[in-house]
């Protein structure tokens, strides 16, 4: 049976992070240094985020002979999410996010 | 120094020379793409993701692109390969790292309870041998779980591994000594050459064939030690021939059975550290020359 976990202090702060301008696509690097987080705990974090469907992911091509880079933004039902882990603070429940993992 | 552990030590010392020197080369066609060490490195993480998750492997190295210091470079590459060997899913490979861990576990255990049932050993050389056991085999589960992550290594590996096994135990751990002048060759040569280039004609690189190979020498040598260990535990070396008793005498032990044990597990770890530096190397070639058989 799976559990739903309450997020992480880390997956809250890359939430919010995210969350502060949802519109725009953010890099994983600049993302990292803006809630001071490594790369060995923002990816897996990244990495959960977007298989329950909170992230969308896109790719901005490199300049010749350089490699593409990845590019991040909450999804509709990330901005739904972090709106609820609002809410939460004021005493209402989160609700489960789709995706492969309920707990979130 | 032991000649078993001066080969390994070279051999990592080759490995880390080679990569470094591979980092200071800038290629000269792609001057835009930095190929350091950390490049390098996060390149082979990225190896280790499953299938779906190749993307973010990409990711990574895409960002690692745009880091222009070389002390945040380093910092970030380590970040990404500990993020990429713990990114699940493992499928299959999480069984075989299961199987890893409980075979180091067990050998140590055995070890302990070697120590408990024929106590005579004990002192500093004792501590020393086990930190060192410890050491190997701590060495075992990181390898192994690296090499398990490849996709399609584990089945060809572990088959591998029976492939290595077979001959060690009955040409040197049953019939010691050993019984033929032709076993060495058999040993040292025939079987990881073989191994190294089925693991290449199955796997359709020379790549393939390397990690088959090693894969095949740890999984065998970690088998070969839980054999030898347990025989030794339940049996306490016997029956013992006169030559281990004068040793033991010599030695200035009283008690036979704690020596020809401890003796035992000296030889059982020297076989932990000689079959997969064996096997690696001749299947290694083998590797490169099914490889080079195929190509042709």
């Amino acid at each position: 049976m799976r559990r739903n976990r309450a997020p992480s202090a880390q997956m809250v702060s890359v939430l919010r992070a995210l969350a502060a301008d949802a519109s725009r696509w953010r890099y994983g690097y600049d993302l990292g240094t803006e809630v001071h987080l490594k790369s060995g705990s923002l990816y897996p974090i990244l990495v959960r985020l977007a298989d329950r469907g909170l992230l969308e992911a896109s790719w901005e091509p490199g300049p010749a002979g350089r490699p593409p880079r990845h590019l991040y933004r909450l999804s509709p039902a990330g901005r739904e999410y972090v709106a609820a882990l609002g809410a939460a603070r004021d005493g209402r429940p989160v609700p489960p996010a789709r995706g492969r993992w309920s707990e979130a | 120094m032991d000649p078993v552990i001066l080969v390994i030590v070279s051999l990592l010392g080759a490995g880390v020379w080679r990569l470094v020197r591979a980092g200071r080369r800038v290629g000269p066609g792609a001057p835009a793409v930095r190929d350091d060490v950390p490049a390098r490195l996060l390149r082979w993480a990225a190896g280790l993701l499953a299938a779906e998750r190749a993307e973010w492997g990409q990711a990574m190295a895409g960002e690692l692109d745009q880091i222009g210091g070389r002390a945040e470079r380093w910092r970030f590459a380590a970040g990404c390969v500990s993020a990429a060997l713990l990114l699940p899913p493992w499928g299959r490979a999480g069984a075989a790292v299961a199987a890893f861990i409980a075979g180091a576990a067990g050998c140590t255990g055995l070890f302990g309870y070697a120590l408990i049932r024929y106590p005579g050993g004990g002192g500093a050389g004792t501590w020393l041998f086990l930190a060192f056991l410890l050491a190997i085999l701590t060495g075992y589960i990181l390898a192994g779980s690296v090499l398990v992550r490849r996709p399609g290594v584990t089945g060809p590996g572990l088959v591998g591994g029976l492939v290595v096994a077979a001959p060690w135990l009955v040409l040197v751990v049953i019939m010691r000594p050993m019984a033929s002048p032709l076993a060495p060759l058999l040993l040292g040569v025939v079987v990881p050459l073989a191994v190294g280039a089925g693991g290449t004609w199955r796997g359709g690189s020379a790549a393939f064939g390397r990690r088959t190979a090693l894969l095949a020498g740890l999984s065998a040598a970690l088998g070969l030690f839980l054999i030898q260990a347990g025989v030794l535990v339940a049996t306490g070396g016997r029956p013992y021939d006169p030559g281990q008793i004068r040793e033991a005498h010599l030695s200035g032990t009283r008690d036979v059975t704690a020596y020809v044990v401890g003796d035992g597990f000296g030889r059982a770890t020297m076989l932990l550290l000689l079959i997969p530096v064996l096997t690696a190397m001749v299947g290694w070639a083998g590797a490169a020359l099914a490889a080079r058989i195929r190509r042709a």
